[in-house]
């Protein structure tokens, strides 16, 4: 979903609000109280420019998109939403903000998406989906996943905000209770970044600092690649020691390390098998007070033969993260990503998951 | 008690006013309600009363339409209920789905609501598909003297090949002037997105939701009950409903309110049965040809709210 930084002009397409702690992209209210068109900060999501406005408005929406600002009530966006916004999205279920940490087209894109395809399509009776404030992100994201190039996110056109990262929502029921995940959907060109040290020397990536659990991620088609494998896990290794260096890692999250793509790998064969199970070892090794206690997943998030069954399920990331709630609960700190949680709850709204 | 006849279009909200007052009014429900009076606009009650007793199609409600029936009910045990009803068209859901906003009246009416019927068509399930699949079943216009082939009830493709049907806006708009699909949306997701913004603006907790799936006449074959229906067609609607037993009471309930498809024309034989009695309500539980038991099971779903 796109959010333009157009001021408020008559489109009516839902929007945002550049009022710092303001809740409206998320719960359709405004901080000062103020109706969408009074408001100076309310931004619009800006219209296709390929529709005809004119052929588009009377058909699809008749009367709603030829209103002023002021005749019609914002709902809900459904876009992805900042850390800040997950005050006012979560009031019920513990608060997890999920990394995963990778290169650029690692396949981190790809794996949110297949847990929200399954989430869809299939009922898994020990996670349930109680709701999301973003169903609509998560469709966009699995359909620009799923465009058969397999173009990483960076490329399909989808760009990031201007807060660097955004975040998906799911809110699950699980054995252990219930959860508001907050799935970071970070470009790999972030990490990037951070490991060149390129871009803007200034910019902070201070929401890293904030997850409660790291899902390290290796692309494992370069893993079982010759020319790639070593500059792969040279690479994690140096980001995460870049990222530590910089203070960005949370010590007291949890961790996990996965190999994506791990069709892939089984298909180059055991030696391939080997050396990534050699990677993560090496891996735990170097990091043993964050790592050595942390699942090791091997996913097909979607692999390339329908046939193919890798070790783990897409969704084994999500009860991964369940079975460590206990863990993340002593290190949770609501008020760190909530600054404006008396807002939130002023706000009283139970948007997907929570109750008044 | 105000109930909000939520679903998209097409999905039978319009029929359900017809068959509901078809059964109050001819007495197939004396013994759950019968009929004191009705308010509202009564030409637009007999219209659809006119086309539901002669076995045609009612109309599809015009989305400027802000029909509100309103049925007072008397309970067998002499309790008198207010069944509104505002008959909001579909197309105006979806405009909250696709545009993220609302009419502040229609807010407002759903506000005073503290009961949803849920309507779901199963010819019109759009699944989960990809950009390439999705593109790959939009099929080109068919050739003069070429059959249309029938898509089996619950198929993707029915929902996607219907594009010659006013009643269908929401599906068109999909499809760009290329033929590709635009707005992401599955059934699933807008359906759990409409629950989601309802229960935004309907204070009742928890709210009661009666989830009724359309045509299920079509459906009677396949084995299954309507809760087991929904969990394997819409399995995200399934578990958002299951998952959040705080916010929601809900049921299942399969309603063929024709007994047939009126737009294929109704067989002789369910012509000579008189309107009410076509009717077919599967529940999990039991079957019948009462609709109110609908209602009922709504206010028994969740007595102290009504």
């Amino acid at each position: 979903m796109d959010v333009s930084s157009s001021t408020v002009n008559g489109d009516a397409t839902g929007g945002d609000c550049s009022n710092n702690g303001c809740p409206f992209k998320t719960t359709g209210q405004c901080l000062e109280g103020l109706v969408p068109g009074e408001c100076p900060n309310r931004t619009m999501r800006e219209r296709d420019p390929e529709e005809n406005p004119e052929e588009d408005i009377p058909s699809r929406s008749n009367n709603i998109a030829d209103l002023t600002p002021t005749e019609y009530r914002s709902l809900p966006p459904g876009s992805e939403i900042t850390l800040s916004e997950a005050g006012s999205a979560s009031c019920n279920g513990q608060p997890i903000v999920v990394f995963t940490i990778g290169q650029v087209r690692s396949g981190k894109t790809t794996l949110f998406a297949e847990i929200f395809k399954h989430l869809h399509q299939d009922v898994t009776e020990e996670i349930l989906f109680r709701g999301s404030v973003t169903l609509p992100a998560f469709l966009d994201l699995w359909q620009l996943a799923t465009i058969e190039s397999g173009l990483d996110q960076s490329e399909t056109g989808r760009t990031l905000r201007a807060q660097d990262f955004s975040y998906l929502n799911l809110n699950l029921c699980c054995a252990k209770g219930d959860l508001s995940l907050f799935l970071a959907n970070a470009s790999g060109e972030i990490f990037f970044d951070a490991l060149l040290n390129l871009g803007d020397p200034t910019k902070q990536y201070d929401d890293l600092t904030l997850g409660n659990y790291y899902l390290i991620v290796y692309d494992g088609e370069k893993l079982s690649t010759l020319k790639d494998r070593y500059g792969e896990e040279q690479e994690m290794i140096d980001l995460l020691d870049r990222l530590r260096a910089l203070g960005y890692l949370n010590q007291a999250a949890s961790f996990a390390v996965a190999v994506l793509k791990y069709d892939v790998v089984q298909e180059a064969g055991p030696q391939a098998m080997n050396h990534c199970d050699s990677v993560v070892a090496r891996l735990r090794q170097r990091y043993p007070i964050l790592l050595q206690a942390s699942p090791y997943l091997k996913i097909s998030a979607r692999p390339k033969s329908t046939t193919h069954e890798s070790p783990n399920h897409p969704l084994d990331v999500i009860r991964e993260i369940a079975a460590s709630v206990p863990t993340i609960a002593s290190s949770f700190a609501m008020e760190r990503i909530v600054p404006n949680r008396e807002l939130a709850m002023l706000a009283n709204y139970e948007w997907a998951g929570g109750s008044r | 008690m105000n109930l909000l006849l939520l679903g998209l279009s097409n999905a039978g909200k319009s029929t359900f006013i017809a068959a509901i007052n078809e059964a109050v009014a001819v007495g197939n429900s004396k013994n759950i309600f019968s009929r004191s009076r009705i308010e509202g606009d009564i030409t637009y009650i007999n219209s659809l009363s006119k086309d539901f007793r002669s076995g045609n199609p009612v109309k599809h409600t015009n989305t400027e339409s802000r029909q509100s029936v309103t049925l007072h009910l008397t309970s067998k045990e002499g309790h008198e209920f207010t069944l509104v009803s505002p008959d909001l068209a579909g197309e105006n859901f979806v405009n909250w789905y696709e545009h993220r906003t609302c009419l502040p009246s229609d807010w407002q009416t759903v506000a005073t609501c503290n009961g949803v019927l849920l309507f779901i068509n199963p010819n019109e399930i759009l699944e989960l598909i990809s950009l390439n699949d999705a593109n790959a079943t939009l099929t080109p216009p068919l050739s003069e003297g070429e059959n249309e082939s029938e898509a089996e009830p619950g198929s993707t493709a029915k929902a996607q090949e219907d594009s010659n049907d006013p009643n269908l806006g929401e599906q068109d708009e999909a499809e760009d002037e290329n033929g590709t699909i635009g707005v992401p949306e599955t059934t699933a997701c807008t359906l759990v997105e409409l629950i989601q913004m309802v229960s935004l603006m309907i204070d009742t907790r928890p709210l009661s939701i009666g989830v009724i799936v359309s045509a299920w006449d079509e459906l009677d074959d396949c084995g299954l009950l309507p809760s087991a229906w929904v969990k394997a067609q819409l399995p995200l609607l399934w578990q958002f409903l299951k998952a959040n037993p705080d916010r929601f009471n809900h049921f299942f309930v399969g309603l063929s309110s024709y007994g047939g498809n009126p737009d294929e024309g109704l067989s002789e034989e369910l012509l000579k049965l008189n309107p009410a009695d076509r009717i077919l309500v599967q529940f999990d539980s039991i079957r019948t040809s009462d609709p109110s038991l609908i209602i009922r099971e709504l206010i028994s779903s969740k007595g102290d709210c009504f």
